[in-house]
């Protein structure tokens, strides 16, 4: 008897102390996670009354106008610009990215230094490096360009023609050590043994990549490619450190326009419910597309295969 | 297997090149901002002095940023200037909370899921895959509600309750170290008489060291580089990172209104994370895994 008492006061203990544990971290995911979505959903379809100072129903009028947005030019440019960022970073800026860290994991020549290199836009703020850059390629890069050729060239940012292109170089260029330590993580643990075997089948440094390498951490590159696509609609492209608020409409992205939308209407309550209702419709949109490439991903991994 | 050495060794030098390229240019912009630093507007403007050394070292730059880099907030009805050693301070206080809380909450799940064998373990865990598999928009115009209806918006325990989220990928990373710790351990402290408090303190915490402490660095790098979040939930606190973006795109005042100046303003931001960058490069550059930590 005595000895079921010690045990259940030991459990009760445990308990207690789990309970201690979990309870904090439990009660902020209710609060910011399942009460903010909540509210989210809530605000979309209300609206703010300025005279009465409070929420109404407003049925799908948020809706309408977020449609509307999207129908008009600027929404359109910004759909546009979304998906030329999202092709630029899945298609061609993740590729060289994992072909980058698999030369440093190769212990190739000079390795390590490229590898802290690589690593570097990891450490130093984006807006820092935006600062510079846009004075190199407004100033610097004209000033080289005007003396070689004799002619007077414009500065690539306040170009209206290169501005674009300039900025989504530069989205490129900083984040081509995007996740290198993930990739280089699952790279390594990657068995020797047949890594060993295939060099004894005469497999050189792209064959191993492609044979191997490539196949065994598909589930890593395959979660990079969901996230890529999950954040289509919320990359900014970094244009609220080029240009605050004021980026021209021509390079803004739907990610750009909604932080930018949320900074400026940070104190008013009657934007809320219009920018919630856009961010659902966008989850609503993006959503499907993330599980069917999950799905798709998980189906045809070459190692299931 | 083909034997496809020889064809493309041509890949491996033309991702060397590749990367050449892309380090010696990504180190020149660095030099090239901390060049034009310590130039006079008139040298690097009027002259065009884009690339040489300065013409006259200008080191009163970076006192004149220190001494002049404000962020003008609105306190109470009363306008208040903040200064940088106000900024530093509240960077400080913003990324010292931030990934202390950060690097907290994951730990304290990871510990509850790993080590003890209750039915709410499923729901911490199902929670977490749902939540990095569910990508969700927009929700921040819904946080700024609930934070001004609880009235913690605009301050510094606001955004340590936003920021103690679990479920993110440091789970899973504490995880994988936890299961790693040999459970003898735990049994040798129980048999000592250890209760559950002594053992996570005095026995799991000293060996989880380690991961905690990497995580909360790399939070840590991150919240000082990061001015977005503050400029819309910190508002009237502003960090180093927002006063740059501030005095650099949105203050006309002729105290910054210079190129170089703005420059200076910005090897400011990056010289403590460059130095925090050498003395831990190995702590931060370890491969975190849900397997341990890989050095």
């Amino acid at each position: 008897m005595k000895e079921i008492n010690a045990k259940k006061k030991t459990r009760r203990g445990k308990l207690l102390f789990y309970i201690g544990l979990v309870a904090l971290p439990t009660i902020q995911f209710c609060i910011f996670y399942i009460y903010v979505n909540f509210n989210s959903i809530l605000l979309a379809f209300q609206t703010y009354d300025k005279i009465t100072n409070q929420y109404a129903f407003a049925k799908f009028d948020n809706f309408k106008a977020v449609f509307q947005h999207f129908s008009s030019v600027m929404g359109k440019i910004q759909l546009k610009n979304s998906f030329i960022l999202a092709f630029f970073t899945i298609v061609i800026s993740l590729p060289l990215s994992i072909l980058c860290s698999y030369y440093v994991y190769k212990g190739k020549l000079f390795a390590e230094t490229f590898k802290i290199v690589l690593f570097l836009p990891s450490i130093i703020s984006g807006l820092v490096m935006i600062i510079i850059y846009k004075y190199i390629v407004e100033l610097g890069l004209p000033a080289i360009l005007t003396d070689m050729t004799g002619e007077k060239v414009l500065g690539f940012y306040s170009n209206p023609d290169t501005k674009f292109s300039t900025i989504l170089f530069f989205t490129m260029w900083i984040g081509l050590g995007g996740q290198l330590l993930m990739y280089l993580s699952a790279m390594s643990s990657i068995n020797e043994s047949v890594v060993e075997a295939a060099k004894l089948d005469g497999v050189g440094f792209f064959g191993e990549f492609w044979h191997i390498t490539l196949p065994m951490i598909f589930p890593t590159i395959s979660t990079f490619i969901v996230s890529g696509v999950a954040g289509i609609f919320t990359n900014q492209m970094n244009l609220f450190s080029f240009e605050s608020y004021l980026a021209p409409a021509d390079v803004q992205t739907v990610g750009y326009y909604m932080y930018k939308e949320l900074y400026l209407q940070k104190s008013s309550i009657d934007a809320w419910p219009f920018l919630s209702a856009m961010g659902l419709i966008l989850t609503v949109i993006t959503v499907p597309f993330v599980f069917l490439l999950r799905h798709v991903f998980t189906k045809y991994d070459p190692m299931e295969a | 297997m083909k034997t496809t050495k020889g064809k493309f060794q041509v890949v491996q030098w033309l991702l060397f090149l590749l990367l050449a390229v892309y380090a010696i240019s990504m180190i020149y912009v660095l030099i090239w901002g901390g060049l034009n630093s310590f130039k006079s507007e008139r040298d690097f403007l009027i002259n065009k002095n884009y690339f040489g050394l300065p013409e006259k070292w200008q080191i009163e730059n970076y006192t004149h940023v220190m001494g002049h880099m404000f962020v003008p907030i609105n306190r109470g009805g009363t306008l208040i200037k903040v200064n940088v050693f106000g900024q530093v301070i509240y960077t400080l206080m913003y990324a010292g909370g931030c990934c202390f809380v950060g690097a907290l909450s994951p730990f304290l799940m990871a510990y509850a899921y790993t080590r003890f064998n209750f039915k709410f373990n499923a729901v911490i865990m199902n929670v977490m895959l749902v939540v990095i598999a569910l990508p969700i928009i927009g929700a921040e115009t819904s946080m700024l509600s609930v934070m001004h209806g609880l009235g913690i918006y605009d301050t510094f325990f606001g955004i340590y309750a936003v920021k103690f989220g679990y479920a993110n990928l440091y789970f899973l990373i504490y995880i994988g170290t936890l299961k790693g710790i040999s459970k003898e351990y735990t049994e040798a402290a129980y048999i000592d008489g250890a209760n559950e408090m002594q053992i996570l303190v005095r026995v799991i915490l000293p060996l989880v060291k380690n991961v905690f402490l990497t995580i909360c660095l790399i939070y840590f790098i991150a919240y000082w580089n990061d001015y977005s979040t503050p400029l819309v939930y910190l508002p009237g606190y502003p960090t180093f990172a927002y006063g740059v973006w501030y005095n650099v795109f949105v203050s006309t005042t002729p105290d910054m209104n210079k190129t170089t100046l703005k420059m200076t303003a910005a090897m400011f931001l990056i010289i403590p994370m460059l130095i925090v960058f050498i003395l831990f490069r190995k702590k931060i550059m370890t491969n975190l895994s849900t397997g341990g930590v890989k050095e």
